[in-house]
């Protein structure tokens, strides 16, 4: 395989003294520039640090910055950045690194011999405080203007709603930060969960308190994962650097995988591919595939194909080609999130079934699952859901893997996008009126003009049996809870083009035996009510049926989607169609 | 004009049935104080038509000069909610359920809004006699969240002065214990076959047309007690053949028509690839605005009735646990084709013991 992009690759220069440090810290950013933060984030805390210390004036006058507060998930470069900033500017960090109370040392400065007199021990709380507290005093070695950076601050019993002491305590420290004048500027570095469903801000406005998040003096930046681009850009870099003066030895295949597998943080992304360079394994990638690295379409596939996994002496699944299946983790680790897998897992399951029984058995399950996906739990999210989205993810991944004894022969079958959400944006676009369900065919057509009336059906009768004890949205009308809706459009146009490149490669791809044979997506049968009902008399009269444009809208929409994800995502399609080609040849 | 709109009865003298419970409405009215009601009873049987007579009963004209309007909503979290209502100066009707998960918002954000300006309207309209309330008319109540009904009685109970809620549903089982017990609930019954044929001539006698007593009968027959689908059917006939041919087929919605042919198919063969056929229709109905739960029954209906008597206690047993699902649940499709899988393999085995 030719190296991709390996001519342009820039090497990077380790810092001196540092080769038995890990690479991340061998290869650390020397100036900004190197940093793979976004330039604008990085402007801004250099423009907040020069307002603190008094180096540029502050535009708004009155408030003199003092605490700054950077958010964002682990490993992104939120530390680094200040780093590379203070050697910059010419700023003296001060850290606080006892995180486990150990002593002094920690603290940049000695422990008084007055301390005798008090008792040894300290909580960490305190010594946090009083860390904090003596950035009243100036350094006095340096002349250099000093930078609090408070990295490290003790934990506070868990994001809570701040009622704990503790919690109480660190809030109040924080604020006396924001109120008192004349000392150096602090640096909070708040490191939440990566995770597309909560915002960092909203951890860091937890941990700290509303009133220190609206105090004039405190400034919030946010931190956003690296792409998956910028992270493949800084492996290709840093695997020159670490074998100079020789080539590395590192496939491009590799390294590919490991941008994926690192989910936006750099830190772990430079450790995974330590391993990979030291030949802890002969093939990294391997590993990392099943971990988080698998591209949704693969994943889907896998959880589709899991009827032919079989129970291994462990009780371990296992499927056709020996590789461990862990469905949960395949489940959870994937991009759209449980809720969104288990509709594709529905949408395209069914084919690999070759017994009805199998498939009602499997379709069980998953209806469980939605079930409990109506009522998941989400932190800040005031409603009666209570369940965790493991549950959803364990039972997605395992409908077809348990059920399944008699799956269809293995062949080429792309995971499309389920119907569902085409029907869902259609709905959008239409208003109910719940009297079409009286109507003979022409009627209905003309209860089109009236869009609003009250009238129920009949069915309400029989459900009757519903507990009236939990109540969740019924309706495809309903606005789905936050933005499940975007991340599974982002998700499910990913899948198009990632289909769109499968069926190319299939169709390069050297015959192997069985040939993988593309399934084109035939069309659905044109199935509409107009068809089935009596030739339109009096079309003079009828309005044009309201229902055609909404149908006729989701597919341009969706190629729109298509066409912009392509761009942007260009280095995912090709992987995902290599290993549906090699699953289908191995099988 | 529709014939259902053009003959519906404006005042409560005219309507056609339940004349005794159209009396008392008229004394309350007369009264010039009402207390919340709940109308409640199945569709097709006047609900609606009713509270529309009261309505003029309370206020005269003027309440039947209806805006359509369309309002939007700010919840907390900044969404905006757009919901449609139609007022006249003295009522406001709005679906709130139409605002799916932010329905609480849309309930408390609308009666307080009536709640402050309401009365002020009243004394200083052109109405002089009518009772000093607004009326706040709510339909498909029982598709209202919990939280939603929560907000709605308490807020009931802030704002009883200025403002009487009219709510209607045709499930009351479904519509929280507190709020049945402040309102006062009527209950309409559906129209008997016979009164049905009655509203059918007096349509067509008003209409100038001579319809066949046989044929008012099969379409009185045809639509389950549900007067709107017998008079929309009846417009359909007309409109198909004038004169009426007694012996003329009943025209059927189109949808259902559609459900039987997806149940013709599940007993002819059951498989997977049978399955993945029935979705794509599934999934049409549902495209259609068709609700899932009806779906079910309908389904379930259609397929019970062509099924051995052995058999039909499992497929309803079946049928009313998916039913229970697609009301708690967010996606219909999942329920609807577990529904299926699992009567194809009831069926299969059936026909596989029996051949065997």
């Amino acid at each position: 395989m030719p190296p991709r992009k390996r001519q342009k690759a820039t090497r990077l220069i380790a810092w001196p003294g540092r080769d038995a440090a890990p690479l991340h810290e061998r290869f650390a950013p020397r100036t900004a520039k190197d940093l793979r933060v976004y330039p604008k984030t990085v402007e801004r805390v250099r423009a907040w640090l020069r307002r603190a210390t008094g180096r540029s004036p502050d535009p708004g006058g009155y408030s003199s910055p003092r605490l700054l507060i950077l958010a964002g998930p682990a490993g992104v470069g939120k530390s680094a950045t200040l780093d590379v900033l203070c050697r910059e500017e010419q700023l003296t960090p001060v850290t606080y690194r006892d995180s486990y109370g150990l002593g002094g040392d920690g603290f940049g400065f000695e422990r008084r011999p007055s301390d005798f007199n008090e008792p040894r021990y300290e909580s960490q709380l305190d010594a946090w405080a009083r860390f904090v507290r003596s950035a009243r005093y100036k350094p006095l070695s340096d002349d250099r203007p000093a930078v609090f950076v408070l990295d490290d601050f003790p934990t506070t019993e868990g994001y809570d709603d701040g009622t704990s002491s503790s919690r109480k305590a660190f809030r109040s420290i924080l604020e006396e930060v924001c109120r008192s004048r004349d000392r150096a500027p602090c640096v909070l570095i708040v490191t939440g969960e990566i995770s597309e469903k909560s915002d960092t801000s909203i951890v860091a406005e937890r941990l700290v308190g509303e009133s220190v998040m609206m105090s004039p003096h405190s400034e919030l930046i946010e931190f956003l994962p690296v792409t998956e681009k910028k992270l493949r850009k800084l492996l290709d870099e840093v695997s020159e650097g670490a074998a100079w003066p020789r080539r590395p030895t590192i496939s491009s295949d590799t390294l590919d995988a490991l941008a994926v597998a690192a989910r936006g943080d750099l830190r772990k992304c430079l450790s995974t591919l330590e391993i990979a360079l030291r030949g802890g394994t002969t093939d990294p990638a391997a590993t990392h595939k099943s971990d988080a690295g698998v591209s949704d379409v693969h994943a889907v596939r896998r959880i589709c194909r899991g009827g032919s996994a079989k129970r291994d002496s462990h009780g371990r699944w296992v499927d056709s080609n020996g590789h461990e299946v862990d469905p949960d983790a395949t489940v959870m680790n994937s991009k759209m999130g449980p809720d969104a897998f288990a509709t594709f897992v529905q949408f395209n399951g069914a084919s690999d079934f070759q017994s009805i029984e199998d498939l009602s058995e499997a379709w069980r399950t998953l209806s469980d699952a939605e079930l409990l996906s109506a009522r998941v739990y989400v932190p800040g999210r005031e409603n009666d859901a209570i369940y965790p989205l493991q549950y959803v993810a364990s039972l997605t991944g395992r409908a077809i893997l348990v059920a399944n004894r008699r799956p269809t022969p293995p062949s080429f079958k792309p995971a499309r996008r389920p119907k569902y959400y085409d029907v869902r944006a259609s709905l959008k676009l239409k208003t109910f009126d719940r009297r079409i369900l009286d109507a003979p065919p022409r009627m209905a057509m003309r209860l089109g003009e009236r869009s609003y009336d009250v009238l129920q059906d009949e069915a309400s009768d029989v459900s009757d049996i519903e507990d009236s004890e939990d109540e969740a949205p019924r309706e495809l009308l309903a606005p789905q809870p936050f933005d499940e809706d975007a991340m599974f459009e982002a998700a499910a146009a990913a899948l198009d083009a990632a289909e769109a490149a499968e069926r190319e490669r299939a169709a390069a791809a050297t015959p192997a035996p069985p040939p993988p044979v593309p399934v084109a997506p035939a069309p659905a049968p044109p199935v509409t009510f107009e068809s089935t009902a009596p030739p339109q008399t009096r079309e003079e009269r009828a309005p044009p049926p309201v229902s055609q444009a909404p149908a006729a809208a989701p597919p341009e929409r969706k190629r729109k989607k298509c066409l912009l994800d392509t761009s942007s995502d260009e280095d995912e399609p090709p992987a995902a169609a290599r290993e549906v080609v090699d699953l289908t040849a191995d099988e | 004009m529709l014939w259902v709109d053009k003959h519906r009865p404006t005042a409560l003298e005219k309507l056609s049935y339940h004349a005794e419970l159209g009396e008392r409405l008229g004394s309350m009215a007369e009264d010039g104080d009402i207390p919340h009601l709940l109308f409640y009873g199945p569709s097709g049987a006047g609900k609606k038509t009713r509270v529309q007579c009261l309505l003029k009963a309370l206020y005269g004209a003027g309440a039947e000069k209806q805006r359509l309007e369309h309002r939007e909503f700010k919840t907390p979290t900044n969404k905006t909610i757009e919901v449609t209502t139609v007022a006249s100066n003295y009522h406001i009707e709005m679906n709130p359920s139409d605002a799916g998960n932010n329905d609480r918002f849309v309930v408390q954000e609308v009666i307080k809004e009536i709640a402050q300006s309401g009365s002020v309207l009243a004394k200083t309209g052109a109405q002089k006699k009518g009772p000093a309330f607004k009326v706040i008319l709510m339909v498909e109540v029982d598709r209202l969240s919990r939280q939603a009904q929560a907000g709605l009685r308490r807020t009931m109970e802030k704002s009883s002065s200025a403002c009487r809620l009219v709510m209607i549903c045709t499930n009351p089982s479904k519509v929280i214990d507190p709020i049945r017990s402040r309102c006062l609930g009527i209950r309409i019954a559906a129209p008997s076959e016979e009164e049905i044929v009655g509203v059918l001539h007096e349509v067509c006698e008003k209409e100038r047309l001579t319809l066949p007593d046989e044929l008012a009968a099969r379409i009185a027959k045809s639509s389950g007690r549900n007067l709107r689908r017998a008079i929309l059917a009846l417009e359909e006939c007309k409109v198909a053949q004038y004169p009426f041919n007694p012996s003329m087929p009943v025209p059927q919605p189109d949808w259902e028509v559609y459900i039987k042919a997806i149940a013709q198919d599940i007993c002819r063969e059951q498989s997977p690839a049978r399955l993945v056929a029935t979705r794509d229709k599934l999934y049409e109905l549902l495209a259609k605005c068709i609700p899932a739960d009806v779906i079910l029954k309908e389904l379930c209906a259609e397929l019970v009735s062509k099924l051995d008597d052995e058999l039909k206690p499992q497929v309803m047993a079946c049928a009313a646990f998916y039913e229970h699902r697609v009301q708690q649940g967010s996606k219909e499709i999942f329920h609807l084709e577990a529904f299926v899988a699992k009567f194809m393999v009831i069926y299969k085995k059936f026909m596989d013991a029996m051949f065997a």
